[in-house]
């Protein structure tokens, strides 16, 4: 997929945002190159440990003029809630909740109940618990595993990680080189 | 002998209360060896196995604990790493920046010495450390690079040969590091990496503000 256009029907696909106006995700790369990050469900002690790996770079990765974007996929309430929770409102993040999945299934991302309960899942959950991260009721698809695709404007794809279980996330060091290489070539006379 | 593994079992009580890993090291040494002790002392009848795996614990301990302070052992910084730490690297520790600069070399170059030579494949990625670069565009414009700039760092992250020479401008003093070494090397330190692509992510920021 790297390299390819990204299908049609995730850029056309809707995501709300917390007050629940609905988006068109290609809006994300009109402007910019666009960093999409999928998290399994906004209560999911594995997003928790990824975000908070995520959110000390966001700044760097937005201030290369890439927008970073987190979405999700539990109701716009849940949403709102999660973006308190994760101190989001305080960086230049876009968050939005996909309740339908239709930009999960678009970008191929799986939907597994062994990547939740599995054995690899549960012993993520349990590392998670011992670094201090919490589980909390699911807000959004339990079985729906994540992602992180990184989107150039003209609508190609640089980086794709497609989880296949909790816990499973792309190594941000990669997604950094991934925005770091892109915006070189922007900025090479 | 009951009172000295009195002892040793109340500094184990008191490591289970201590955060800082040295200290908890250093107790569990200091628990060990009061526990051996006793047990010497206590009596003949002391199974050996217990003994064995006191003697075990110990001695993982021991080269833990040796290994902290060989860690923490303050690291002298030369003139030239000093001021890679201030200008560029200041959130690497300075045992990272000594490993780092281990995989490098500092040179000096004399005025007009082609540091980067346009098309030609990207062998090293470098760091002014003192005197000034000029970069010599395609379009006949020159941009000067001081002390705690990059040189290469576009054509290192793209892959590409560079798109202008670069040439010492003055007495010019450089780190660089093989580009292929580097990769491999900051493959195994994640942190380092994350400082690399931080520095040169604010660099590459700047340069997309100016192109703006």
């Amino acid at each position: 997929m790297v390299g390819q256009s990204i299908p049609a029907s995730l850029g056309a696909a809707e995501v709300i945002d917390s007050t629940g106006h609905p988006h068109a995700l290609a809006t994300r790369w009109a402007a910019s190159d666009a960093l999409l990050v999928f998290v399994r469900h906004f209560a999911c002690v594995g997003c928790a440990e990824h975000l908070a790996a995520l959110r000390p770079r966001l700044d760097e990765i937005t201030r290369l003029g890439v927008s970073a974007t987190i979405i999700g996929s539990g109701g716009a309430d849940q949403l709102a809630a999660f973006i308190e929770r994760e101190d989001l409102a305080s960086h230049e993040v876009a968050c939005f909740t996909d309740p339908t999945r239709a930009a999960y299934r678009a970008a191929g991302f799986q939907r597994s109940a062994w990547g939740t309960f599995g054995p690899i899942a549960i012993g993520h959950v349990v590392r998670a618990y011992t670094h201090g991260f919490r589980n909390g009721r699911a807000q959004g698809d339990l079985h729906q595993q994540g992602g992180t695709l990184y989107v150039r404007m003209d609508g190609t794809l640089a980086y794709y990680h497609r989880a296949h279980h909790l816990g499973d996330h792309a190594r941000l060091v990669d997604v950094v080189d991934v925005a770091l290489a892109e915006r070189a070539q922007a900025a090479t006379p | 002998m009951t009172p000295l593994l009195h002892l040793a079992n109340s500094i184990y009580l008191i490591s289970y209360a201590v955060k800082e890993i040295l200290w908890l090291r250093f107790l569990t040494c200091l628990a060990g060896v009061a526990s051996l002790i006793g047990l010497l002392l206590a009596s003949s009848s002391t199974p050996r196995e217990l003994m064995v795996w006191q003697i075990v614990f110990f001695t993982i301990n021991l080269a833990r604990l040796i290994q902290l302070i060989h860690e923490r052992r303050p690291v002298p910084l030369s003139p030239d790493a000093k001021k890679l730490a201030k200008l560029v690297f200041p959130s690497l520790r300075p045992r990272e920046l000594l490993r780092l600069l281990e995989v490098g070399e500092v040179l000096d170059h004399p005025v007009g010495h082609h540091v980067i030579r346009q098309g030609e494949p990207l062998t090293h990625l470098a760091i002014v450390i003192d005197g000034t670069a000029r970069v010599q565009l395609a379009d006949a414009r020159t941009i000067e690079l001081s002390h705690g700039a990059f040189i290469g760092e576009l054509s290192y992250l793209t892959g590409k040969p560079p798109a202008a020479n670069v040439i010492a401008a003055d007495r010019l003093r450089i780190v660089r590091w093989p580009t292929t070494a580097l990769r491999e090397y900051l493959a195994d330190a994640p942190d380092t990496r994350t400082a690399m692509q931080l520095v040169l992510g604010a660099d590459l920021a700047t340069k997309l503000r100016g192109r703006a």
